[in-house]
């Protein structure tokens, strides 16, 4: 099943993605440890994956070519504290997970391994942002 | 795995995702911040959900409503914190059934559900993880 919605909620990841990817930017430049960083880093790439992975799908969905929104920059807090950069990133982790498990149950077994496995990647990186509140 | 004792499953936990969605929304009128307020509310809806889509299977299932509860014994947990963490130790132990229901059906709609339960309350054991740092 290809539901019609099912691009524009790709879409909507993606751009969800971009703003991770600023935050996840701004947390590795102000990582009080070597720990913290390595963490940051982890889910950066993991980040990275997940956008190749649906830009590949939402090609395949709507035939045409992922092109990013402007200037997400905008629409981001300014983080005064590296903790500060990883609550927000933990909800839009949390954000994430319920878009990409949604968007499994609408799917057909053709995307049903890569968003399984987006959603525990990204269940990892939940977890990694917790375990920085700890230290 | 007989339908019988999966529709019991399903039955029990139907009445676990009540009790759930009935303690979170007690949690969202003590919680100390907005914040807090927020996610429990939205647990909240997530097993009122989940309580509904119990209650169609059991209804496939038996072909019956679901009985009454009987006695329901409230918590004796008054503080938000205290209740934060019973609902901690119960969405860990819902993640584990429904994953185990899930390997237990084959039925593809039944499967989906309980897919999306699981995951759910493995949020669930985050966002409630968050609430007590």
């Amino acid at each position: 099943m290809t539901n019609s919605t099912m691009p524009a909620m790709v879409k909507t990841m993606l751009n969800e993605l971009k703003e991770l990817t600023i935050v996840y930017g701004y947390m590795l430049q102000n990582a009080p440890t070597e720990e913290s960083r390595r963490i940051v880093e982890l889910n950066l790439q993991t980040v990275r994956m997940t956008k190749e992975t649906l830009m590949d799908i939402y090609r395949v969905l709507s035939g045409e070519t992922y092109a990013p929104i402007a200037d997400p920059i905008l629409e981001l807090p300014v983080f005064t504290t590296f903790m500060e950069a990883a609550r927000y990133a933990f909800f839009k982790e949390t954000q994430l997970i319920r878009r990409v498990k949604d968007l499994y149950l609408m799917t057909d077994h053709c995307y049903r391994d890569q968003l399984f496995n987006i959603i525990v990647e990204h269940q990892l990186n939940a977890m990694r942002l917790l375990y920085l509140d700890t230290l | 795995m007989s339908d019988v004792t999966f529709a019991e499953l399903v039955l029990d936990s139907y009445y676990d995702e009540l009790g759930a969605y009935a303690r979170y929304m007690r949690m969202a009128g003590l919680a100390p911040t907005e914040e807090a307020r927020r996610i429990v509310t939205m647990n909240a809806q997530d097993e009122f959900r989940h309580a509904e889509s119990f209650e169609d299977i059991y209804k496939e299932l038996t072909g019956a409503q679901p009985p009454p509860r009987g006695m329901y014994v409230t918590d004796p947990e008054e503080s938000f914190e205290g209740l934060l963490r019973l609902q901690l130790a119960d969405e860990l132990a819902d993640t584990a059934k429904y994953k185990n229901m899930y390997l237990m059906t084959t039925n593809p709609g039944y499967r989906d559900i309980l897919f999306g339960a699981a995951q759910d309350e493995l949020l669930h054991t985050m966002l409630d993880t968050y609430l007590l740092m």
